[in-house]
């Protein structure tokens, strides 16, 4: 599993989608996935099988969890904004995901077979702060770092005030004037949220990294699959090309469920929900 | 034209550092407490609006 990197992927996500989604409703997206089942994890006998294997919660970092999340919201809110932002913010968990050893099955009901890159173990079965002092043992710290970095890099004009104000809000002005309202905040106040998500990355990122290195003290290897103390935990004993072939059919027949679904239902539910702010128009002179 | 408004009413880069350092210093020792989605993402507006805005009423009153 990836930590801090699911909130830092929510500023990138957002200079990306600008106008046409919800800021909140990406975050919402990004947690979705952990949000009710992450602490059962830890309770499991199996906690890498339970998290993202079948039998078990790993539906939940499938495509189609956030497809059907997304279509919910629409159908609810009539909000498009809010609609697209949990789609694209569950979609972006399920595909960072991959990187651990227990992989993600994108493609569920389709396929089942677990799809990884391994480059970091999946620790849960460690408990929540073994997990932790494995994750910023292994390359998932650099992971994290990566995406702060990309962040800062690539998207950082996403953390300015008129920023916020012009795109962020103007985006979603019915959730944000509700907060104001219903909370008393001013607009200071609603920027402290706003920044808070990519402050609670860093400030996790830094906190269990010392935690790791001066607590836990586990060995740093930020090595592919490390790190070496954990044991492997790998889903599926399927080869390289059984997994290829699988996944590819499961892709197929998951492209032809939403092309059916947006056919049958989603359609007219896009059509009559409320459009996303438009760009302003340009200056005449 | 006017140039971009980085930091926006309230806080200043300094505010910022130190919420992050008592979030660092606070989470070593209450991991369980502090090192949650709903407490860490709303630390920011605890320590910089709510807990300031708390003071000021105290020592008004």
């Amino acid at each position: 599993m990836s930590w801090a990197a699911h909130e830092f992927e929510n500023y990138f996500l957002q200079k990306h989608v600008g106008l046409r989604a919800s800021f909140l409703g990406i975050v919402v997206g990004t947690f979705a996935p952990d949000l009710f089942t992450k602490a059962l994890v830890y309770q499991s006998s199996d906690p890498a099988h339970f998290h993202r294997g079948w039998p078990g919660v790993g539906f939940t970092h499938s495509f189609i969890f956030g497809f059907a999340f997304a279509v919910i919201v629409l159908a609810v809110t009539r909000s498009r904004a809010w609609a697209l932002g949990i789609l694209i913010g569950q979609w972006a968990h399920v595909l960072t995901d991959i990187a651990d050893t227990a992989g993600v099955m994108p493609f569920f009901p389709f396929s089942t077979e677990s799809v990884t890159i391994s480059m970091w173990k999946h620790a849960a079965a460690q408990g929540r702060y073994g997990d932790a002092a494995a994750y910023y043992s292994s390359l998932g710290g650099v992971w994290d770092l990566f995406w702060l970095v990309v962040v800062v890099l690539f998207a950082r004009k996403t953390l300015r005030a008129d920023y916020f104000r012009q795109v962020v809000v103007r985006a979603d002005p019915r959730t944000w004037s509700w907060i104001s309202r219903s909370f008393h905040l001013p607009e200071a106040a609603l920027l402290l949220i706003y920044r808070g998500f990519i402050f609670y990355g860093l400030g996790r990122m830094t906190t269990w990294f010392l935690y790791a290195r001066f607590s836990a003290r586990t060995p740093f290897e930020p090595i592919w699959g490390g790190p070496r103390y954990i044991p492997g935990n790998d889903l599926s004993d399927a080869s390289p090309l059984e997994v290829l072939v699988r996944t590819t059919v499961g892709g197929v027949l998951f492209a032809a469920f939403l092309w059916l679904c947006w056919r049958l239902f989603v359609r007219r539910l896009w059509e009559r929900g409320t459009p996303t702010a438009a760009p302003p128009a340009p200056a005449v002179p | 034209m006017s140039p971009p408004d980085v930091w926006g009413p309230g806080q200043r880069p300094w505010g910022y550092l130190t919420a992050l350092v008592v979030y660092v210093a606070l989470g070593l020792v209450l991991r369980s407490v502090v090192l949650n989605w709903i407490v860490g993402p709303l630390f920011l507006l605890l320590t910089l609006y709510l807990l300031p805005l708390a003071v000021r009423r105290v020592t008004r009153a």
